[in-house]
């Protein structure tokens, strides 16, 4: 509780990337990075960003799958909107999720995100027991960074039955979950604070003034963390546990404190702010998507935060009628008739990954580009949504974690791949965390995707 | 686990499931509390059930399986038989935190910036005790509080808000407003070292600046700090914690702020935390005077409305995926429509009469879009949102929940009917039966060659029919499809129709034994269901106390539903003996051993 929030050290950014971006206020790059522009000028290693793009209910793995492996690879129907950005890719199919003790949406997303099974609530529905990826890689490498996480929802349903499972992703423990922000003008604004209603910036702050807000704000957030942990001798060990995710996020508040004094972390202008999230009276699942993008493609540059969760959808969803389909896409996975749906569903998201990875790859970072230091998993938590299988589960790894990661190919992983595979290269070579093996039971792994790794 | 219901199963228990159990959903398909091998009903519940200490009480002790039934649960340890789900803290519901803002500073915050409520077992009371306060939260209600401190002792607000006009940051009358302000806040007095710490916020930040501004950090930290996020009941005073497992009341003054936020979603009235702090609420009289006094009161207007809400998942309504281009008679502005006659259905339900009318009664109300869609005269004399009362016709198919254009489209897919999820529906929300998810490497589709050829006339029931042959998918869609059917005159819409996909609708079938023949006849069929009493008691349980029902509830529940019974039905009668029962008023005292 005692260590205030340090600006880390300054990301600056160079060249004429995206809008935005290239207006950013850029001191001389030479004073900040080596000669070759691969690394601090003090040697400190670049930091790699960790992302997961998430949809739910699987694809088409007919169509999906590359039929050539290599560098030369030819797209299938669903790769290709990524087409653009296709030597940042790794694609890697072969690998089977486990059968485990059943199978399902939980099950999966479970043992995928977890690395473990989900426990029952015992309301007719189901929880994670162990964090997800997101919550591990923000552990490890979020400290320094304003906001530990950030993670997007493009759709905005929030599916009623089934415990949390189903509801959102990151979970840090059972019946704890991370919700995404689904609205991109407040999460604009919650990012970009003096930049509202339109972007004019506010007047300059009164230094004198903010630090006293600044001080008087620390009073505050210590007392009611000395109510928490008095709070927290009263009550149960699982009440304690929560009580212990409130002080973290009070942690992070008080980071988020600025210095006044303290050079601004951003002094460009942010990307456009975002008008809305609903067109024609429904939710503008592409507009939102591609604003959370421009957003979050600033958040990264200016080292906001290390790693994001773009939740795309559940499983269950409002109907993506601009892909165009016309149900929620589980409804429509388990629906024969509607293939072709569950296709066009597929590309439509491939379609918006491409956007996102787009805005990394435009914006210019040292020797290279943004996308350059990310580690991005594409995946869903099945296959063929039809019979919920976990044979040939959809991998897509972007960008190369500077240099962490190969990409440029389609790899065809041998029988036994297990899909966790991907997590542990994910974590250990993204996030950096020391991992001898992750996950439990059938979910448990112990090395990597050996093509993925440089 | 389920020592009680067992021993009073009820013969259908023995009867009309015995198919589905033989066929495969063993272990899992069954009412509240018959999951002897612990499937998704069974005893690891969020509160504990029976409570298990080594895993904190609260949740199934085993890791998840799906459909295979064998999680143990946290029953099947150390709990004592009949004992009730396990105390804790249960965080405010963004409801709460808006009414809690209003009545303490007259501030109303945009809660919708907050992430949404969680709804656990259908239920965000459930659900509120299981979060915590995220990054993004915790910053969003810092804003909140600073405002509403800001808002309330604003101009000549400081006056009348603080009680005095303090001179500066010493002034006595400070000490006085930290404790009084706080107690409000907070639903319990002040330590002597929290009234400090807060009067060291005033002085230290007042140094700087000025009294006001002092005040305002301070009053900004009781109204974010844990404290008044969460209601911690415990079962306790506070020093001297009561043993894990150990059943135990509620204090006085936990009761005070349990009722308070259970029937009015917001901080208690100088009158109920008097009561509180003296102690009344601990006796049967002076529980029994404030619950009569509160339930009359317009703050419990929204009571039962929002019981319902939660528990026929209302929100559903915000996100229908039927569209114009299906179904050419949607009319503009549908959801808005169907959730007003919902809405009102369900007042008048919780007003007055007997409660099982909301399934049979042919009395509604409708606007000019559902008089259209149900044949009913339009409107005359309308609400302000063009609502007036209407009779459905005595003989027709509509009545009931079951009629109502909201339950049917929220219980279809975009394009047709799902028998099955109105099926659901009916099993798990008012006969509290418990359906598993799908077994394994099902094939789900409809048709094995889902071709035009294959759908072109048959009727979505005998689809549905050919789909339960399958041996895996028989014994579950056995008791949800055919209950679904008995709604088939309705479409995905809620309008009504005599042929499906040219085949005449056959609305027939069972429930549990009890023909039916037509919607009418199926919702009469759930009127008169043994199940339904105990299922309505049990859910409101859940609602009232935050947590799922363990063996001690199941027990109280079971009384209460028969002397419901015998009392004619009546919605007050029931909340009047949930919140006087045991279940509500006491709990089992959490295990405190910290896990390594």
């Amino acid at each position: 509780m005692t260590s205030r929030f340090r600006l880390p050290r300054r990301m600056f950014l160079r060249g004429m990337g995206g809008f935005g971006v290239a207006q950013l206020a850029l001191p001389p790059l030479e004073a900040m990075l080596n000669t070759h522009g691969t690394a601090y000028a003090d040697g400190t290693a670049l930091p790699n960003r960790f992302g997961i793009f998430f949809w739910g209910s699987g694809n088409r793995p007919d169509r999906w799958a590359p039929k050539t492996t290599g560098a030369d690879y030819q797209m299938t129907d669903e790769l290709a909107p990524l087409a653009k950005v296709k030597s940042q890719l790794a694609v890697i199919s072969g690998t089977n999720f486990p059968f485990g003790r059943g199978t399902g949406h939980h099950t999966h997303v479970a043992g995928y995100f977890s690395g473990s099974y989900y426990q029952d609530t015992g309301t007719n529905g189901t929880t994670l027991t162990a964090p997800t990826v997101d919550v591990l890689a923000a552990q490890q490498m979020g400290g320094n960074t304003p906001h530990r996480a950030l993670r997007v929802g493009v759709d905005a349903l929030r599916y009623a039955d089934e415990g949390t499972t189903g509801k959102v992703l990151s979970h840090n423990g059972p019946g704890d979950v991370n919700e995404p922000d689904l609205d991109p003008v407040a999460f604009f604004d919650r990012l970009f604070p003096t930049a509202g209603g339109g972007g004019t910036g506010a007047p300059a702050p009164d230094v004198t003034k903010e630090k006293l807000r600044a001080k008087a704000r620390r009073s505050v957030l210590d007392a009611i963390t000395k109510d928490a942990v008095a709070l927290q001798s009263r009550v149960g060990s699982a009440d304690r546990k929560r009580i212990d995710q409130h002080l973290t996020s009070i942690r992070e508040v008080e980071m988020r404190i600025k210095d006044p004094e303290a050079p601004p972390v951003f002094t460009g202008q942010p990307p456009p702010r975002p008008s809305g999230s609903v067109t024609d009276g429904k939710r503008d699942h592409k507009g939102v998507s591609r604003a959370f993008s421009d957003i979050l493609t600033v958040a990264l540059a200016t080292d906001m935060t290390r790693v994001f969760l773009f939740q795309f959808g559940m499983w269950h969803t409002q109907t993506f009628w601009q892909a165009p389909v016309s149900d929620d896409f589980h409804v429509l996975s388990h629906d024969m008739a509607a293939f072709d749906q569950v296709h066009q569903g597929v590309v439509f998201f491939m379609t918006e990954l491409a956007y996102l990875l787009d805005r990394l790859q435009s914006t210019p970072m040292g020797a290279g580009t943004l996308l350059d230091q990310c580690g991005i998993l594409a995946t869903s938590e099945m296959s063929d949504g039809f019979s919920h299988s976990g044979a040939d589960m959809p991998v897509i790894v972007a960008g190369k974690a500077n240099g962490a990661l190969k990409t440029g190919f389609h790899s065809r992983m041998p029988d036994g791949t297990h899909t966790n595979q991907v997590m542990f290269t994910m974590l250990r070579k993204v996030a950096g965390l020391n991992l001898s093996s992750w996950g439990t039971e059938e979910f448990m792994v112990k090395q990597g995707i050996a093509p993925l790794e440089a | 686990m389920t020592r009680a219901a067992k021993r009073n199963r009820p013969w259908w228990h023995a009867t009309a499931f015995a198919a589905a159990l033989a066929a495969g959903c063993t272990g899992s398909i069954g009412s509240r509390g018959e999951n002897e091998g612990g499937g998704p009903a069974g005893g690891g519940s969020p509160r504990g059930g029976s409570g298990s200490p080594g895993s904190g009480g609260r949740t199934g002790s085993t890791a998840g399986t799906s459909g295979a039934g064998s999680s143990a649960g946290a029953g099947g340890t150390s709990s004592a038989p009949g004992a009730l789900g396990t105390l804790g803290l249960l965080r405010l519901t963004n409801r709460q935190l808006a009414n809690a803002y209003f009545d303490l500073t007259g501030y109303k915050p945009d809660v919708t910036k907050l992430s949404s409520d969680l709804s656990l077992g259908g239920f965000r009371s459930v659900g509120a005790g299981q979060t915590t306060v995220g990054d993004r939260d915790a910053e969003q209600i810092e804003t909140f509080a600073f405002e509403a401190a800001t808002a309330a002792l604003a101009g000549n607000n400081l006056k009348s808000f603080v009680g005095c006009e303090p001179k500066d940051a010493s002034d006595a009358c400070l000490k006085t407003f930290i404790q009084g302000f706080g107690k409000r806040a907070w639903r319990r007095p002040l330590s002597d070292s929290e009234v400090t710490q807060y009067l060291g916020i005033v002085s230290t930040v007042a140094a700087d600046s000025d009294v006001r501004t002092g005040l305002t950090y301070a009053v900004s930290g009781l109204l974010q700090s844990p404290p008044f996020l969460y209601r911690a009941e415990l079962g306790s005073t506070g020093k001297t914690a009561p043993a894990g497992g150990q059943k135990v009341p509620l204090t006085s003054l936990e009761m005070a702020s349990r009722l308070s936020f259970v029937l009015w979603d917001t901080v208690p009235d100088a009158e109920l935390l008097a009561a509180g702090e003296k102690g009344e609420l601990e006796t049967d009289a002076g529980l029994k005077k404030q619950v009569t006094r509160m339930l009359a009161a317009k703050q419990a207007n929204d009571f039962g409305l929002a019981f319902l809400s939660d528990l026929f998942g209302l929100d559903t309504l915000d996100h229908l995926p039927q569209d114009v281009k299906t179904f050419p008679a949607l009319p503009t502005g549908y959801a808005r429509s169907v959730r007003g006659e919902l809405e009102r259905r369900v007042r008048a339900a919780t007003t007055s009469g007997d409660f099982r009318d909301l399934l049979v009664g042919r009395s509604t109300f409708v606007d000019a879009n559902l008089a259209r869609l149900y044949g009913v005269p339009a409107p005359s004399g309308p609400d302000a949102d063009g609502f007036a009362a209407a009779s459905l016709p005595a003989s027709g198919p509509r009545a009931g929940l079951f009629g109502t254009a909201g339950f049917l489209s929220m219980t279809s897919q975009a394009s047709r009917t799902s028998p099955t999820k109105r099926g659901k529906f009916i099993r798990e929300r008012l006969l509290c039966d418990t359906i598993p998810p799908p077994p394994p490497g099902v094939n789900a589709n409809l048709d094995t060659a889902s071709d035009a050829a294959s759908t072109a006339g048959k009727s979505l029931r005998q689809r549905l029919e050919a789909h339960r042959n399958k041996d895996a998918c028989r014994s579950c869609h056995a008791v949800m499809d055919p209950l679904g059917f008995g709604l088939e005159s309705f479409d995905a819409i809620g309008a009504y129709r005599d042929k499906d996909n040219g085949v005449p609708v056959d609305a027939t079938g069972d429930l549990d034994g009890v023909a039916f023949d037509s919607a009418a006849s199926l919702a009469k069929a759930v009127h008169d269901s043994q199940k339904l009493a105990p299922c309505v008691a049990t859910m409101l349980t859940r609602h009232v106390t935050g947590r799922m029902d363990g063996d001690g509830e199941r027990a109280i529940v079971d009384v209460i539903a028969q002397a419901w019974g015998t009392a004619g039905y009546g919605w007050k009668d029931l909340v009047e003996r949930v919140i006087l029962s045991d279940a509500f008023r006491s709990g089992t005292a959490p295990a405190t051993e910290v896990k390594p």
